[in-house]
Parts: structure tokens; sequence; C-alpha cells
């Protein structure tokens, strides 16, 4: 079965390659026949990726530990959904997985266009082709999950028992389809760039919409069950951590954001034409340099898997991608100079701040995540630039505070844009200037106030000393009182907006019912951020623990067994003064394939807080443990905006959908 | 399973192939 897999995925690499040359080809030759044979080997190519991926589910399910991937991710033990899932638990069998959701995309999209739009679609689907050239030829080399062990073990390694969770069983899949659903808007910046756009790519650029939305929807769930696993599974009690891996989901979903905005408000003559272009690019190259940023060691991460080999392809397709769009873009640039650009709407000036708001925010996390080996260049340089032998420098890596403190300004602004857009286009910004004017004074004069009440530090005199004095409130005020005051700000301005008579359909309540998901998510980052408490303590059974208002008794230590695991559990009980209000079971388990001691935690959820416990040792013998104890303050307002988000974004979908019934109707 | 290795490349290189011949026969048919 492995040699099959094998067989079937060097079949996907030619047949992909074939395309992108026979596209060429047959764009450049206008040859619908050469177009046609294109779009056959890019169904057979997604054929043959879909056997190559039954024959590694087989092979996984079957516990053939002759081949590498299995024996590493799976063991007899494993629970059957597990080892289904295990086929995205490394490296190899993920880059698979996202190219299968690429190539099924592509079919669907790219593969059945009309005949006016033939050419537009042999464009597109070369550049998306090129992409799975270059992913193959990985997957095919130094990635291969089928590559065989020359001694097969009795037994596998099991898989991390960190991804043994429900939320790790759907997060990888959920990340890849947003990931892959970019790859259609990508394809549609090329086939946009190489083709002139007139008004019969009318449906095109709405059929990109919608995938954009699409994609969208599933990278904020991914990131959001991603976070969710992380504060459910990791036992530090966080949720975020701005790690690498984080990071690179976040940028292409800051981005995308960006471009979302920037269908919405579309016009082929106006300079946002160029921003949903380039957005479209951007976005999915984030895409594709976050998996080079983790999988490949140019930072470490905590749940990466660094191995150079042949990494340095996704740089090389990223410089293909962006020499072929910068030509293009230098083309069209020459051809339109005497045109006259479009004014724009006024809408059209939110949007441009929006995403550069966006991008900036980007460009931030993106150069913070860069910096370790930034340093490291840089060290370098200096000492062979420096005569003077010295001790080794180590490359400099940012703690997670440095980027809650600086992205915070930039998402207080985004909060603060969110709240004004449907004021100004409820009134028109001639008529409100004034009270918008009235209510940024407010908010900023009651912040500073606030933040100034709060500082510690006592201003310094001289110019350079009050400077620097504000740009220490900037980076140590804490964030979380502006974010409450801004995300009211955003909700009294939507209730607004809802209590007004005026025409509205499914999109426009979906755009609002996002904007207010995001306003109830910043409650929750600014309150469980801002205020939450921590306490590690090392009990006896029988000791007792107090933390804020809550008694805590270690009743007793049990053993239990699993399939996979034996974990010690500590009873806890918790009362709030006379009343007993939680019994909670945090454990520690040990998973003897992979011989590794796991923390599962246990919590009490309520709406105002959660009541957070961790294991973080034990010691069975002598019932001694030592225990973590957070109170996480609105913690549940995160899932619970980000769920209103994912709502929201259904309905903006499903009203594209309606939309395009309709005018498939009238047409 | 090598016999399954023939079929899958069967299958796709006929796939692939066949609107290239459709082509010419449409060409052959104009020019009757």
């Amino acid at each position: 079965m492995s040699g099959f897999g094998n067989f079937a995925l060097l079949l996907a690499l030619f047949l992909s390659g074939y395309a992108v040359v026979i596209d060429l080809l047959g764009s450049l030759r206008r040859d619908p026949g050469l177009i046609k044979s294109a779009c056959n080997a890019t169904v057979a190519y997604m054929a043959c990726l879909s056997v190559a991926m039954i024959a590694l589910w087989v092979l996984l399910v079957k516990s053939d530990f002759a081949v590498i991937y299995v024996a590493e991710h799976t063991s007899r033990a494993l629970p059957f959904p597990y080892k289904i899932s295990a086929l995205w638990a490394g490296s190899a069998g993920s880059l698979l997985l996202w190219l299968w959701f690429q190539a099924v995309f592509l079919v669907i999209v790219y593969c059945k266009s009309e005949f006016k739009h033939r050419s537009f679609s042999a464009n597109a689907r070369m550049m998306a082709n090129l992409v799975s050239v270059f992913f193959l030829i990985i997957l095919n080399s130094d990635k291969n999950p089928f590559e065989l062990s020359k001694v097969t073990p009795v037994d596998g390694a099991g898989l991390n028992p960190l991804l043994q969770h429900p939320a790790m069983v759907l997060h990888p899949p959920i990340l890849f389809v947003g990931y892959a659903g970019f790859l259609i808007t990508f394809a549609w910046a090329f086939g946009q760039l190489k083709t002139a756009p007139d008004d019969n790519s009318l449906p095109l650029l709405k059929q990109a919409q919608r995938w954009a939305i699409f994609a969208w929807l599933f990278l904020t769930g991914g990131i959001v069950l991603g976070a969710w696993w992380a504060y459910e599974e990791l036992g530090w009690g966080g949720y975020w951590a701005w790690d690498p891996v984080e990071n690179s989901s976040l940028l292409p979903w800051l981005t995308a954001t960006a471009l979302l905005h920037c269908f919405r408000t579309y016009n082929r003559r106006s300079s946002i034409a160029t921003w949903t272009v380039l957005l479209g690019i951007i976005t999915f190259s984030l895409c594709v340099f976050g998996r080079f940023l983790t999988k490949y060691g140019l930072v470490s991460s905590v749940h990466a898997f660094p191995n150079p080999g042949l990494g340095i392809l996704h740089v090389v397709l990223l410089i293909h991608v962006w020499v072929i769009a910068g030509a293009l873009m230098l083309r069209n640039y020459i051809r339109k100079k005497n045109e006259t650009p479009h004014a724009g709407i006024p809408s059209h000036r939110f949007v441009i701040l929006n995403n550069w708001l966006l991008l900036l925010l980007a460009l931030v996390i993106f150069v913070g995540t860069l910096f370790p080996f930034l340093s490291k260049v840089f060290i370098k340089i200096i000492e062979s630039l420096s005569t003077q032998a010295g001790p080794p420098r180590a490359p400099i890596t940012l703690a997670p505070e440095f980027f809650t403190k600086i992205t915070a300004p930039g998402g207080l602004l985004l909060l603060l844009l969110i709240g004004l857009c449907p004021h100004l286009l409820r009134r028109g910004f001639n008529k409100s200037w004034r009270i918008i004017l009235g209510v940024i004074a407010f908010a900023g004069a009651l912040t500073i106030w606030l933040l100034t009440c709060s500082l510690e530090t006592v201003r310094p005199s001289g110019i350079s000393g009050t400077i620097g004095w504000w740009g220490q409130w900037l980076l140590s005020g804490s964030p979380a009182i502006p974010c409450f005051i801004l995300s009211g700000f955003v909700l009294v301005n939507l209730l607004a907006d809802f209590a007004k008579k005026s025409p509205r359909n499914l999109r426009w309540y979906g755009a609002r019912i996002v904007h207010l998901g995001v306003a109830v998510m910043f409650i929750g980052i600014a309150g469980s951020g801002g205020y939450a408490m921590e306490k590690t303590a090392a009990l006896r059974v029988g000791d007792k623990t107090n933390i804020a208002e809550y008694e805590l008794t270690l009743n007793d230590l049990k053993v239990e067994y699993g399939r996979n695991f034996i974990a010690v559990a500590a009873d806890i009980s918790v009362h709030k003064g006379d009343k007993l209000i939680a019994k909670l079971k945090p454990a520690r388990a040990f998973y003897s394939a992979s011989r590794k001691n796991v923390s599962e935690i246990d919590i009490r959820r309520t709406l105002a807080g959660d009541l957070y416990l961790a294991l973080t040792e034990v010691d069975n013998s002598r019932k001694l443990i030592n225990l973590l104890i957070m109170i996480k303050p609105l913690i549940n307002w995160i899932w619970i905006g980000s769920f209103v988000m994912v709502l929201g974004t259904l309905a903006v979908l499903l009203s594209s959908f309606k939309q395009k019934a309709i005018t498939a109707k009238e047409n | 399973m090598d016999y399954l290795k023939w079929i899958l490349l069967g299958v796709c290189v006929l796939f692939v192939i066949l609107p290239l011949l459709t082509k010419r026969t449409d060409k052959t048919e104009k020019k009757r």
C-alpha cells in the first residue's frame, strides 16, 4: 500500500507540472483543447492526492509500522479516531491534507468555469498549480509520508498526548481549509492581473469574494479552536503565547480581514482594486511563509517540527510568485497610466485606513516573530566586523508581553474604527465629524486619566523625560480599561444601528453580528489579560489553600487507568464562604507509548470567569501535589465572541449564495 | 499492488489526453 501511495504522489506531481505548462501554452495560443487537457490534469491530480490520502489512512488504521510516519504518530493502543487524525499529526501528513484541500477547491472553482471565462480560469489555475508543484516536490522528497524504515518496530511511538484532544482533531483540518481557500483568491488575483478585468468578470469577482469569506470563516474557526486547545490542554492557563506557529496563522488572518473589506467595496477603476489583488496575493504568501517559518527551523517554536530539508523551496516559490506578480503589475500600470482613476466612494477611505492598520499590525507581528532570526544575522555581521573576540552572543527572542504591548494600540484603534464606521455610514462624515471628534476626545481623555491614575512612575521633568514617560505609559499601561471603553462604544453604536429603520438584508445583519462578536471577544481578552490571578500551592491530602474568595481543599488522590494512559487525579473541593460550589479533578497522566507526562486540567466555568486548576507535579506515594491555580475573569466571552463572529460570517456567506441564486435566476 | 498503479496511470493519462484527441477530431470535421 505504501508503494501505491508513493506512486500516486509522484503521479500527482507530474500531472500538476503538466497542468502548469499546458495551461500556459493553452492561454498563449488560446487553444481550448489544451486548456481542457490542463483542466483534466488538475482533476486527475486531485484524484491522485485522494488515492494517496486513502492509502495513508489504510496504513495508519492497519498500524503498518514499516512506514516511518505511521510508527512515529500512532501506536497499537491508540483509539481509532486518533488513528484517523494522525494523518495530520505530522509535517508530511499535514502538507498532504493541505494540498488535497487546495486541489479539491481548485477543481470546484476553476475547472468548471464557463466558456467566456476560460482564459481567466487557465491563468488562475496555472498559478495555483505552480504552488502545488512546489509543495509536491517537498512531499515527494524530504517529507514523504510513505517512506519505509529499515527496521520495523513492534509498536509505534504513539500520537503526542497533547494532540489527543477533540479540538486538536478538528483544528488542523479547519485551519488548512482556510489556507487552501485563500489559494482561490490568490489564483483569482493572478487571473485579474493577467486578464484585463471588465464587466464580464464580475461573476468571477463575486466567486472570489465568496471563497474569501469561506476561507476567513474557517481560518477564524481554526485559530479559535487552537487557542481553546492551548487553554484546555497545555496546562499553563493561557490561550495565546505569541508562539511563531500561532503568529503564522494570525498573520494571514489579519491581511484576509483587510481583503474582505476590500471585496465589499470593490470597484475595478479605483485604488481598492489594486488593494484587493495585492491583499489576495499577500494573504496566501503569508500562509506559505508561515509554514516555512515554523516547519523548517528558521525560528524555534514549542509545536513546530524543525527539519531544514527542502524547506527553502517555500522561499523559491514565494520569489517566483512575487516576481510574476510584480511584472504583471508593472505592465498593467504602464497600460493604465493615462486612465483617469475613479474617485471612489466615501467608505473607501475607511477601508484603506483599515487596510493600513491591519497591515501595520501584521508587519509588527511578522518582524517580532522573525526577530530571533534577524538578531542572529545581525550578531553574525557584528561579530564578523569586530576584531576582538568576545563571548558568543545568543539570538534575542521577544517575550509574549512585547507582542501584547505593541499590538494593543493597533487593536484598540481597530475597535475605534469598528465603532465609528456604522455612525459615519449612517450620517455621513460631514454631518457627524463634531460628534466623532467629541467621542474620540472623551474616550481618549478618559483612557489617559484612568491609565495615569494607575501608573506608579513619577513623571520626570524635561522634554526627553516627558517623551520617555509617555513611551513608558504606552508600553506599560494596561490596555484593559480603554479596551472596555471602546468595546462599549462599539456595542452602543451597533445597537443604535440595529434600532434605526433602514433597508437591510442578511448580509447587513451578518456584518454587524461579526463586529458585535469582535467587541465581545475584546471584552474577554481585556478581562482575562488585565485582571487574571495566579497562585502555585504545594498541598498534602487534607490541606487547604485560598485564592480570591475561594477556598480549595485537597480531599484525595486517585489512580485512574485509561486505554493508553495511567493518571493520578486530585479530588479538590471548592468552597465560597461556607458553600460548596464545585468539585474539580485535575490530573496528571502518563502515556506509556510516547513516555510523556501530561497535565489534564479541570475548570469551573462561569460567565464571570474561570477557576483553572492544573497539576504541575504529583507524588502519589507521599500524597503530595503541586497545584497551579488561576482565576481568569471574563475569559469565556472570548469563546462566545468568536462563536458570534463565526455565526455572523455564516450569515454573510449564506447571503452571498442567495445573491448568486437570484442572479442566476435573472440570467 | 502493481496492477493498481497501472490502472491509476492509465486512467489519468487517458483522461488528460482525451481533450487533445477530441479537439483534433473537431478540426477534421470543420475541414470536411
